[in-house]
């Protein structure tokens, strides 16, 4: 394949993919924020740190962990630490909060920021709640805040989604989505108190990821889940439909493998066939079209994407643009691409799911190439 | 010019897509990574920068045992092996690994450590750390060989974006002093790193992705070229993603790096098949070595 020609095309797809990047290039120096993190697990310090490599001061940072209290200030200076919101609300001000505690704990740090009257910028990792019920009530509280869903930030996702939008495919015949990781490899009853464990935590990316692309209208058909190494589900088989397409979707957190977790969406369609994932889309049309650079067929990873691209580097690069969404909207008042109102279609299948599901009586299929 | 083989196709490592890395990993057994490494030294190759990770570990031992080629390359050594402490994080929760790091380092329970750390010198514990992780490297590879610890980008990042100088300076003043080895960082965001040292300790060595479609060039392309340029007047800068994870063909990197001579100290590449190695590291010692 013409490797000049995907590079060009990556070039071309950038302002389409990405049509705010130039808004928050000219508004950057007089967008920069005061942010607070609730949670400096990884997670709090991913966003921490996008957020300071973007410009804005890590404020306050609220944390039940004695160590984290006790250690942070001998090395973050400039930072105050609290054990609770309504401490640091009460004594420092901020423009923009990220939620990265546990997922058990995103509800009840939700509601605590919105008791206060906290009207600033508001962003909860994924899964934004835990149940159904409390999306419901905070949607009913006209909360604004962004979820986590980053995977709608990846340059290959988002071509994929702009390629089914203009019917560039065809109808959609099949759907099929795994996401894999070998996070857990070993008992643990870390997730055992949530009771909810791989669909929750890693699966809800999947799902969301095709509520976005498909425009939403799931609904279960078919779930089953097994644990393996934890009290929760290790490993869940969800079946989905839509408008008579059926969408099924594996995901397991302990299949040996993977370095780092792994989505793979495969779309049939009338006219055509598209495999896509965090960093890569493979297509073939009937016929040649220019959001495949003028070819029937192609492969783009993500350096065809990201040429000069995001302005920062901290992770995977759908990080990064998911940030910029958030402080951007912080700064403007226009909502994020995934606040909760947005992404409620995925809490609700999510939960649906979990109740569907029995015991599977066996694994119903391997991840592709993960051993 | 340092002719560098990286170890990332070794670790299951891919910018370019992870399915890719899962397949090389696949093939890089013991053996045959040694092999790469063997015939990357053959055809031109100077060095090997790597990851802390136990499986380099592994591999040098056995390089040493097999192929007694210890002496003949130097060192880079990146630290901590960030992915794997993500992953802990992921199983422990992070205050849980902090405390599990911080009772490795000090000794005793969670309690005490948590004590030690109220009486402690948070930068001192980090630069303990830094060298505790790149111990055993020391202590199998000639000294004289091990030209740098460089801190892993996860690492200088977050160093950059929370201003923290205080541990920037001690961990670089720990190996450079204590150690007694080159310091130096790792980055993807060349121009803020560039921007933010200024008016200080400058490390010895950069290593930053140099590529002519500015892929992890960050704030760009042509900002991440200026800032390389500027400190290569006083650091040396090693060149890596050269190839662009693979997005463009081993001839247009090297006509890129042609450009860069006389300023870059040295260029990595990585790869998981002995053959490319010979290939890639013929071509890079007679255009950009001249030998």
């Amino acid at each position: 394949m013409d490797k000049a020609r995907l590079l060009e095309l990556g070039k071309q797809l950038g302002p389409r993919l990405y049509p705010w990047l130039e808004e928050w290039r000219e508004r950057r120096s007089s967008c920069r924020l005061r942010v607070a993190v609730v949670g400096m697990g990884k997670m709090g310090l991913l966003h921490a740190g996008i957020a300071g490599l973007l410009g804005n001061r890590l404020a306050a940072i609220v944390d039940t962990s004695r160590l984290v209290v006790a250690a942070g200030p001998r090395v973050l200076r400039g930072t105050k630490f609290y054990r609770s919101v309504e401490e640091m609300l009460g004594d420092v001000e901020v423009d923009a909060v990220y939620v990265a505690t546990p997922p058990e704990h995103h509800y009840p740090v939700l509601q605590a920021l919105l008791s206060t009257g906290y009207r600033g910028g508001l962003f909860v990792e994924k899964p934004p709640v835990v149940r159904w019920e409390e999306a419901e009530e905070l949607l009913g509280k006209k909360c604004e805040c962004m979820a986590g869903f980053q995977k709608r930030y990846a340059a290959p996702l988002r071509h994929a989604r702009l390629l089914l939008e203009e019917g560039v495919l065809g109808e959609p015949l099949e759907v099929r989505a795994t996401v894999m990781s070998s996070d857990v490899m070993e008992p643990t009853k870390r997730w055992d108190r949530l009771g909810r464990g791989v669909l929750l935590d890693l699966g809800i990316h999947v799902v969301d990821t095709l509520v976005w692309l498909f425009g939403g209208g799931f609904r279960v058909v078919e779930a089953c889940r097994k644990s393996v190494y934890t009290g929760v589900d290790d490993y869940f088989y969800l079946v989905m439909e839509r408008r008579g397409v059926r969408a099924v979707v594996e995901a397991s957190w302990s299949t040996p493998g993977y370095r780092v977790p792994e989505t793979r969406i495969s779309i049939r369609a009338g006219e055509g066939w598209l495999e896509t994932g965090e960093d890569f889309l493979r297509a073939r049309l009937g016929e040649a079209h220019w959001l495949l650079g003028g070819l029937r067929e192609a492969a783009l990873y993500r350096p065809h994407y990201y040429q000069g691209i995001p302005p920062v580097n901290l992770a995977d690069q759908e990080y990064v643009f998911e940030n910029i969404d958030f402080l951007l909207s912080t700064c403007t008042g226009r909502p994020a691409e995934t606040v909760l109102e947005r992404v409620a279609e995925t809490v609700r299948l999510v939960d649906e799911a979990y109740e569907y599901a029995g015991e599977c009586r066996e694994v119903v299929r391997r991840a592709q190439g993960g051993g | 010019m340092e002719l560098l083989l990286g170890d990332n196709p070794f670790l299951g490592v891919s910018h370019l897509a992870q399915e890719r890395a899962r397949e090389e990993l696949r093939e890089a057994s013991l053996a045959r990574k040694a092999e790469v490494v063997v015939a990357a030294l053959d055809a031109g190759a100077t060095g090997f920068t790597f990851s802390a990770h136990e499986s380099n570990l592994e591999l040098l031992e056995y390089l040493g045992r097999e192929y007694g080629v210890l002496g003949e390359m130097n060192y880079y050594i990146l630290v901590p092996y960030a992915y794997g402490y993500v992953r802990k994080a992921t199983v422990m929760g992070t205050a849980g690994l902090a405390a599990k790091l911080l009772k490795d380092l000090v000794g005793g329970g969670v309690v005490s450590a948590a004590r030690a750390l109220l009486g402690l010198d948070v930068e001192r514990i980090a630069a303990v750390f830094i060298e505790r992780e790149a111990k055993p490297f020391l202590q199998l590879l000639p000294r004289s060989r091990v030209k740098a610890i460089l801190l892993h980008e996860v690492v200088t990042e977050l160093i950059i974006a929370f201003g923290l100088e205080r541990l920037y300076e001690r961990i670089a003043s720990h190996v450079e002093e204590r150690i007694g080895v080159g310091f130096g960082v790792e980055t993807r965001n060349v121009g803020l790193f560039q921007e933010w040292v200024r008016g200080r300790r400058v490390p010895g060595y950069v290593m930053t992705p140099l590529n002519p479609i500015g892929y992890q060039m960050a704030p760009g392309l042509r900002e991440a070229e200026e800032a390389v340029e500027r400190l290569s007047k006083g650091t040396r800068i090693i060149a890596m993603n050269v190839l662009a994870s693979g997005a463009i063909g081993l001839e247009e990197a090297l006509e890129y790096l042609e450009k860069w001579r006389g300023r870059i100290h040295g260029v990595a590449v990585g790869t998981s098949k002995p053959w490319r190695a010979r290939e890639n590291f013929s071509l890079l010692r007679r255009r950009l070595a001249g030998k």
